[in-house]
């Protein structure tokens, strides 16, 4: 798992320093002054460990402890552990801020936070948070650590809450070329949807509930593919970069062909359609745009009428009309060359200069500069350094070795033998009871991203049922 | 799930020999409340929250309520030979019953300490129910006419006027449609002024919502698409259907809605239109003759909140609870329950109940394969096991699963169908059956 490497070489240095400390019984020495406010950690057991986390693995967690002034270096199992809470205990200089984040968050003490809570701003600074979504939507972009950075952002108050959406979408993603992107007609991730929908709480009902001062939300979309596509339209406030593009969800009019009664199929894509309509219009866009860039049979143009498109749900008839998508039908449908071109109109893709004239972009911006431009900030703005960006990349990565981690757990368990006498084999079982909640709750962490199926490994319930098993076998066991 | 063919084989000829038994077989639970008018009676406390009691009288179905007004002693069961009480919690029960407790706090954090906003003496009270959550939806198992009726009471102990059925389903069983409409027009709407707020309200859940009259939309809200299938997107059809179509006639008539709006959310055979007239009233219909085509030909009908508010379908829309006071025009409003951080709304007892109880159905659902695999594999290994401490120390897991399987249904009967595979009488034939197993084995 990732760690600030500046911070390492500190901490490692520290650390050799405070194992020095430790082995010498009875000299007290001042602990070192933490710049950062301090983490927390409960136990099963009900023990509460106050500290510096240094480094956190799938399996373990390094703390630097300071007891009765004396400073250590110790690792805990993250099987004993029910909680982590970062930066939840002031130190001597700061004040607290967030509450706990289970297992599920990274967590780093940043000694270099920019800007403290508490600190009073100018009012006329406006702060801006930035949260940066990338990588594979739904597996990387997931709700557990977007809740996390945006808990991280609370603690700032600012003024705008950033979401810049990257998602991958190429063919690295299924086995091929990362390099090769995938093009706008391939568009069979609609149901993604349904992850979308997991996420936009977070930027909405629970930013208005628990946020005391609201925050702007605003969407910078470099690429909105699959079910990414919907979630920026939950923000009336969505900018776009030159070479962005948002859709890849085409698919609802051929969705379930083939399967079952065509009612049941058209129930499907209706209901379907409903919650796509349903997270437009909480953004307040037109639901014709989502309809446009769903389903292959809706024809959709528009006019410009005193600097608002108006939308016209059939093909153009004058100069002054233009195609969004027609229905694909014949002639109309999109050739190979335009679907290799990533020019083909049988379903909407948003690239920046529509998004701008339809509406769903305010303006097109390339870099924070021209964003802040945008916002009318350019002058008095202040850029939040949070915390935010490293739980997504703590996420992204701990995603990224969870199968050669479990994997790892999954070999540790098989190779403890349960075999010798009662104690030996009493030992064993333990052991591989410890192997198995360390694989379960590695398991856990990432299940809504993706479970240990995804990878061909045995389910969190295959875990429970062979805990079961060892625990029947102890029971049964004699000396 | 169904009962393990294997335990089933197994315990057959037990199984038989025990029904004759059975009969004889003193009460399983024995609780005894004795009340302020002087009854005494016994049977068991199925459920208790802040000294509220569902009582099973002389254990027999339905279980009864009583208030702390009326309950003078309670006596729990404490002989050590019988199953301790079902507890929600996977501790090991004790041999005296114990309360049984909210099982689950929710996922907010610690209730924040600000009051519940006092207003003028005349204000209704209101509440929020919440009718499914996320990944915890489904009609028939998360949303069901048994629990929102175990509500009532409470409700109508804390003086409530308004109840809002806040609803976020994707649907479920098409059995439980009809109870849950019943309870809500029969037996809530008696008592209190009903309205529903739809966050989604997919198939089943729309047409459990197709009574209440006063239907709101949060922004994003859906409502509709009441198809019933099953299998591989099999339609539901001919007299089956049929019997749907007449069952929402009549939902649709207690909701005060034309027919033909249901019916073009079930199937693509109903083109819909309507005109609005000059009073504002609204004329539905089949075909594409009036004023607005709703749902075109060969569409499943899916509302969503500006559609449902531009055919009159719903009241308002409403994003907040400030706004949904405003659409439901109450001037005054106290709305009832504890503020917790992270909730947008108060959290009444009532609502405490649905949450509890769906945590509970989740918890129980994903871990039902379990309780029978360990209740299974204990029963088999006391069976084999000649040392009679090993032998109680099988029989008691094998008990405490047992329970939790029990518990499992007593919490939602329905469980016994979609989990176990059999009817809730039956199933509790098989747990008197399995009890009887477990005191033979200890023998």
């Amino acid at each position: 798992m990732m760690v600030n490497s500046q911070k390492n070489a500190k901490m490692k240095g520290l650390g050799l320093f405070a194992g020095l400390v430790f082995g010498v019984a009875g000299l007290c020495l001042p602990a070192a002054a933490l710049s950062a406010d301090l983490d927390q950690v409960t136990f099963r057991d009900g023990k509460v460990v106050t500290g510096e986390i240094l480094e956190e693995t799938p399996t373990e967690v390094k703390m630097r402890v300071v007891i009765a002034g004396i400073e250590a270096i110790t690792t805990y199992q993250r099987s004993e552990i029910i909680s982590i809470s970062h930066d939840s205990v002031p130190s001597a200089d700061g004040a607290a801020a967030t509450g706990s984040t289970g297992l599920g968050s990274a967590g780093l003490v940043d000694i270099k936070s920019s800007t403290s809570p508490a600190v009073a701003r100018d009012p006329n600074i406006k702060t801006v948070y930035f949260i940066e979504l990338e990588g594979i939507f739904g597996q990387d972009i997931s709700q557990t650590p977007i809740r996390d950075a945006v808990k991280d952002a609370q603690k700032y108050q600012p003024d705008y809450l950033v979401v810049v959406m990257n998602n991958r979408w190429d063919e690295g993603m299924e086995g091929g070329l990362a390099e090769n992107e995938i093009a706008d007609d391939i568009t069979g991730e609609f149901d993604q949807l349904f992850k979308a929908e997991d996420i936009e709480p977070i930027f909405t009902r629970e930013i208005r509930v628990d946020w005391d001062k609201q925050p702007k939300v605003v969407f910078w979309v470099k690429q909105a593919m699959g079910g990414a596509a919907f979630l920026p339209f939950i923000s009336d406030t969505i900018y776009m970069s030159s070479d962005s593009r948002i859709g890849g969800v085409g698919n609802v009019d051929q969705m379930f062909d083939g399967v079952g009664d065509e009612v049941v199929r058209e129930k499907q894509r209706s209901l379907r359609m409903g919650h796509a309509r349903g997270m437009a219009i909480q953004g307040g866009h037109d639901t014709r745009i989502i309809k446009a860039m769903t389903q292959m049979h809706f024809v959709l143009s528009y006019r410009m009428e005193g600097g608002k498109p108006v939308f016209l749900e059939r093909m153009p008839q004058n100069s002054t009309e233009f195609l969004l998508t027609d229905d694909g039908v014949n002639e109309r449908g999109d050739g190979m060359a335009e679907r290799a071109r990533n020019l083909g109109n049988d379903v909407l893709t948003i690239k920046p200069d529509v998004g701008v004239k339809i509406g769903v972009a305010k303006a097109i911006v390339d870099t924070e500069e021209e964003l802040f431009a945008a916002l009318g900030i350019s002058r008095n703005h202040e850029v939040i350094k949070g915390r935010g960006n490293t739980i997504l990349t703590a996420w992204r990565d701990g995603l990224k070795a969870q199968p050669r981690s479990l994997q790892r757990i999954l070999q540790d368990f098989q190779e403890v033998q349960v075999q010798g006498d009662f104690s030996e084999r009493s030992k064993a079982r333990s052991a591989k009871i410890r192997k198995l909640r360390d694989y379960l709750a590695l398991a856990q962490k990432y299940e809504e991203a993706a479970p240990p199926e995804t990878w061909g490994l045995p389910g969190t319930q295959w875990a429970r049922v062979q805990i079961t098993l060892l625990e029947l076998e102890q029971m049964a066991d004699r000396r | 799930m169904m009962i393990p063919k294997k335990t089933m084989k197994l315990l057959g000829p037990v199984a038989a020999a025990c029904l004759s038994m059975a009969a004889a077989m003193p009460a399983s639970a024995e609780d005894k409340i004795v009340l302020k008018d002087g009854r005494v009676l016994t049977g068991e406390i199925v459920r208790e929250i802040d000294g509220f009691l569902w009582f099973r009288v002389n254990n027999v179905d339905p279980a009864q309520f009583f208030s702390t007004d009326d309950i003078k002693t309670i006596e729990r069961d404490t002989d050590s030979a019988k199953p301790a009480p079902v507890t929600p919690t996977a501790a090991t029960p004790s041999a005296n019953a114990t309360t049984l407790t909210p099982i689950s706090t929710p996922a907010a954090s610690a209730p924040v300490t600000e009051p519940v906003k006092s207003v003028g003496p005349g204000a209704p009270k209101a509440v929020v129910i919440t009718l499914g959550e996320n990944n915890r939806d489904m009609v028939g198992m998360y949303m069901t006419a048994h629990s929102l009726r175990e509500a009532i009471p409470v409700l109508k102990k804390d003086g409530v006027d308004i109840v809002v059925f806040r609803i976020n389903s994707g649907g479920g069983a098409l059995l439980e449609i009809q109870r849950l409409s019943d309870v809500i027009h029969n037996e809530y709407k008696k008592e209190f002024r009903v309205v529903a707020w739809i966050e989604s309200a997919i198939s089943a859940a729309a047409m459990t919502a197709h009574c209440i009259e006063e239907i709101y939309f949060t922004p994003e809200g859906n409502y509709g698409a009441c198809t019933g299938w099953f299998g591989a997107l099999t339609a539901v059809s001919g007299r089956d259907l049929e019997s749907v179509y007449a069952m929402m006639e009549k939902i649709s008539a207690r909701g005060g809605y034309a027919p033909e709006i249901m019916k073009a959310m079930q199937h693509t055979d109903y083109q819909l239109s309507c005109s609005i007239d000059a009073n504002g009233d609204v004329h539905w219909e089949v075909g594409d003759g009036a004023q607005f085509v709703v749902n075109p030909k060969e569409r499943i009908l899916t509302f969503d909140s500006q559609e449902a508010l531009r055919y009159k379908f719903s009241k308002g829309t409403a994003e907040t609870l400030a706004e949904l006071e405003k659409a439901m025009g109450l001037t005054e409003v106290e709305w009832v329950g504890e503020r917790r951080k992270g909730f947008m709304w108060p959290i009444h007892r009532a609502e405490q109940m649905q949450m509890d109880y769906r945590a509970q159905v989740a918890k129980d659902e994903s871990q039902s394969q379990e309780y029978f695999f360990q209740y299974n594999a204990c029963v088999q290994l006391a069976q084999g096991e000649q040392e009679k401490t090993k032998r109680g120390a099988f029989v008691g897991r094998a008990r405490r699963n047992l329970d939790l399987i029990k518990g499992m249904v007593d919490n939602a009967p329905n469980l016994a169908l979609f989990v176990v595979g059999v009817l809730p009488e039956q199933f509790y034939d098989w747990y008197n059956d399995q009890q009887e197993l477990l005191r033979e084995i200890m023998r």
